[in-house]
């Protein structure tokens, strides 16, 4: 569960994301493909090599819709229904890898703000990629 | 066996001589208690738990912070033989201490968390691979007398 403080806090870092999201969401996915050779296994038909177009445009995609997510954290479901749908019935990605990027965009986030990513910044971003993730994968079965 | 690249033993030995146990050590704890709450259930006896600034404040979760590090220390100084390094320890945590296994996992993630804080641009995504290699094999190994 959110408290307020942590929705705050949550919108706050997500509205200083934006403005790179290209940089942030492509180095957490090159973190997850490097740590976690398996998750390549969806994007055979892309080339996501190190700063290629196709890693860029894909990183800077996920984020904004993270960031879209941050701004309406009480109605999630219904704001991330299309995607949801997408996930669910075109991607098909298997739900534990979900938990593998998130992981990387923690990592990508404490690489960046040092001391800044504090512990409780740490629990609250956590528990909202948590809370994006079960949405997106809400339509599985 | 594990087999480690000439890159990952360098890099993994690098990390640890780089870092300071006390201070990783209880900052990795003090996350894992504060973002994974459910973990606090093993330490019942250390007192004062009740929000992040006590965690962060409290003398015991800060000594067993460094206790941990240091048991990392073994696997870091026997990486061609953890299993074996740490059967000891997993009966330790499995049958006395009462551990769910699941739970290295979270503290493993914190820890990654920490180093990744402290060494910003340097922990790359090679650095990341390496060095969550070596703690799943050393978080596996502790899983591993389980029975």
């Amino acid at each position: 569960m959110l408290s307020s403080a942590e929705k705050e806090l949550i919108v706050e870092i997500w509205t200083k994301m934006t403005p790179v999201a290209e940089e942030i969401g492509s180095e957490a996915l090159l973190r997850m493909f490097t740590t976690f050779p398996k998750t390549k296994t969806y994007f055979s038909h892309l080339n996501i090599s190190a700063n290629s177009e196709h890693l860029r445009s894909h990183g800077k995609k996920i984020v904004e819709a993270l960031a879209e997510g941050a701004k309406n954290i009480s109605t999630l479901t219904t704001t991330l229904a299309p995607l949801s749908r997408f996930h669910a019935y075109q991607l098909r990605i298997h739900p534990t890898n979900f938990k593998l990027f998130n992981h990387c965009i923690l990592v990508t986030l404490a690489c960046r703000m040092g001391d800044d990513f504090t512990p409780v910044t740490h629990a609250a971003i956590d528990k909202f990629l948590s809370a994006f993730s079960a949405v997106l994968a809400e339509k599985f079965r | 066996m594990v087999v480690w690249t000439d890159f990952e033993k360098a890099t993994i030995q690098d990390i640890f001589a780089k870092a300071d146990y006390d201070v990783i050590g209880p900052q990795a704890l003090a996350r894992c208690l504060i973002v994974y709450p459910w973990t606090q259930r093993y330490f019942a006896k250390f007192g004062n738990l009740y929000n992040a600034a006590a965690i962060l404040g409290n003398p015991m979760v800060a000594a067993h912070g460094k206790t941990v590090l240091r048991g990392l220390e073994l696997a870091v100084k026997n990486m061609d033989n953890i299993k074996a390094t740490y059967a000891d320890l997993s009966v330790l945590h499995s049958e006395k201490l009462h551990v769910d296994p699941d739970n290295f996992r979270l503290l493993a993630d914190c820890l990654t968390i920490v180093v990744a804080a402290q060494m910003g641009a340097g922990f790359t995504p090679e650095v990341q691979a390496a060095f969550q290699k070596f703690i799943a094999v050393a978080v596996s190994a502790l899983g591993r007398q389980y029975h």
